[in-house]
């Protein structure tokens, strides 16, 4: 007779449909008689269907489209690379065939090395090339990525052939091209992907901070405009920013048609905490579309009411 | 295998990209959903779905035709995923962290309320949780078994190992999801 532990197993195989005849039909029988695989069975049952609501990974059809342009670009780059190469191994090869010296071959071998350095220091080397030359031969953003160890931005771009740069957000030429990427690249990944790698750094430079501001009001794509709603959303407030984004904030409220940027500007109005904001906030309460940014705008003004009636109990004791 | 599936795959050994674009289009859906039920986040998956087919480009003439190319596909897939290293420093949750979060980046219209659109939130967080704490070959197993319908005779094609191997991965999964899962059962 086998073990509970042994049936246990088949009871999940068998919710799989993984599970022989012979032993669908034993497991069956064990099931008649132990209280404690029934009970397991029942579970598994629960736990099978729990797991069947997870999210369906679905991928959109502009989603797939953007990927294939994207690795076809990736493959023509490729095969051109590939056949500049095979030209110059089988040049190199019939150069060899004709001189057979030692010296040459490492001559050959420091000049490809020099070459080497050289398309490195190039392709790695820090950002010095100047913005108007930079942008001039650019024709697209690939990507942006942020390195919080050292800092800095890799920024990764076509001219004639893919190029990088890395550096510092405080650097010139990077915001310049973050800002490009955000309001001239086609691909909504790579200008969301933007937007992430301005959420991680410390402190954004207010060229950058309007770019955001731009963005969050006028991307064609509600996912970028939401990041960049919410990167907006965490950075430290000065009294300069205040006014400004109080009123880009209220412009999102009763612009935007995406209920979740709606909300999450009224979320920035609700951290500024103006109390200019309260009559704004109770007209969205009350005429907002969306339940929830209704639900949203009420809890801040509840917030505020609670906070009021501490502030007026302290100052009566 | 399919005759036109063959043609395309000898043309593009031969080097013709059109052929193996075609081919890309017959299989990457189904792939980046894997990947993206893998890694669990829409951008890694934006990234290894491009690295995942640079490298059959690049090694496709070591198909030998000797499995189908979907599985030979997929199972390149799940080396990468398995063996993926984010390229992005920059540390993000892999779950959304609100309903309407910016992996949606085409728009989710919903007929549920905010309270159970919260719920779910809360549901598939714990689920995505559990999934990104199994060992890499069990949530490989796990997530083309329970989420992308493949036989566990397929799956063992796929990782090229043995039935009982893969019996064993799936089991020691459901046993985790369970546990990650307690809350929901009492």
């Amino acid at each position: 007779m086998k073990r509970c532990d042994q049936y246990i197993e088949w009871i999940w195989l068998s919710l799989y449909d993984e599970l022989d005849a012979e032993s669908s039909k034993q497991l069956k029988q064990h099931l008649q008689s132990c209280e404690r695989c029934t009970a397991e069975l029942a579970e598994a049952r629960q736990v099978f269907g729990t797991l069947d609501k997870r999210e369906k990974s679905i991928v959109s059809p502009e989603e797939l489209a953007q990927s294939r342009e994207r690795l076809h670009r990736s493959l023509l780059q490729l095969q051109r690379k590939g056949s500049v190469l095979s030209d110059a191994v089988r040049k190199f090869g019939q150069w060899f065939s004709w001189n057979d010296r030692t010296v040459l071959r490492y001559a050959a071998a420091a000049a490809i090395l020099l070459i080497g350095v050289f398309i490195g220091r190039q392709t790695y080397g820090p950002a010095q090339t100047s913005q108007a030359a930079l942008l001039s031969g650019m024709t697209d953003i690939n990507y942006v990525h942020y390195e919080p160890d050292s800092k800095q931005l890799i920024i990764g771009y076509n001219s004639i052939v893919e190029e990088k740069i890395r550096g510092d957000a405080t650097q010139p030429e990077i915001q310049r091209m973050m800002a490009y990427a955000l309001m001239h690249e086609e691909r909504p990944n790579v200008r969301l992907k933007t937007v992430s790698a301005l959420s991680a750094l410390e402190e954004l430079d207010i060229n950058l901070i309007r770019t955001l501001i731009d963005v969050m009001q006028s991307d064609e794509n509600p996912g970028v405009r939401l990041k960049a709603v919410k990167v907006l959303n965490a950075i430290p407030i000065s009294s300069d920013l205040k006014n400004m984004l109080i009123d880009v904030f209220t412009k999102v409220v009763l612009k935007e048609e995406n209920s979740a940027i709606r909300n999450e500007a009224i979320n920035g109005l609700s951290r500024i905490g103006n109390s200019d904001i309260v009559p704004f906030l109770y007209s969205v309460a009350e005429n907002d579309t969306s339940d929830y940014a209704r639900f949203k705008a009420s809890q801040h003004l509840k917030k505020v009411k609670i906070e009021r009636q501490h502030l007026s109990n302290g100052g009566s004791r | 295998m399919d005759k036109n599936e063959e043609a395309l795959i000898l043309r593009a050994q031969e080097g013709n990209l059109h052929s193996f674009e075609r081919l890309v289009r017959l299989h990457d859906e189904k792939v980046y959903g894997v990947l993206m039920s893998i890694l669990g986040d829409a951008e890694d998956a934006r990234d290894l779905y491009q690295d995942v087919f640079i490298k059959v480009y690049r090694s496709i003439n070591k198909f030998q035709f000797r499995s189908e190319f979907s599985t030979w596909l997929i199972r390149i897939a799940i080396n990468a995923a398995i063996t993926y290293r984010k390229k992005r420093s920059v540390t993000r949750s892999i779950f959304r962290s609100s309903p309407g979060d910016e992996e949606q980046i085409e728009s989710h219209t919903s007929s549920k309320t905010p309270e159970e659109e919260l719920l779910n939130a809360e549901l598939n967080e714990q689920i995505e949780m559990g999934i990104s704490a199994l060992p890499k070959q069990q949530k490989a197993v796990f997530v083309l078994r329970h989420y992308h319908g493949y036989k566990l005779n397929e799956i063992a094609d796929i990782m090229e190992c043995s039935n009982g191997t893969v019996k064993n991965y799936l089991f020691r999964a459901t046993q985790k999801m369970r546990d990650a899962l307690r809350l929901y059962h009492g």
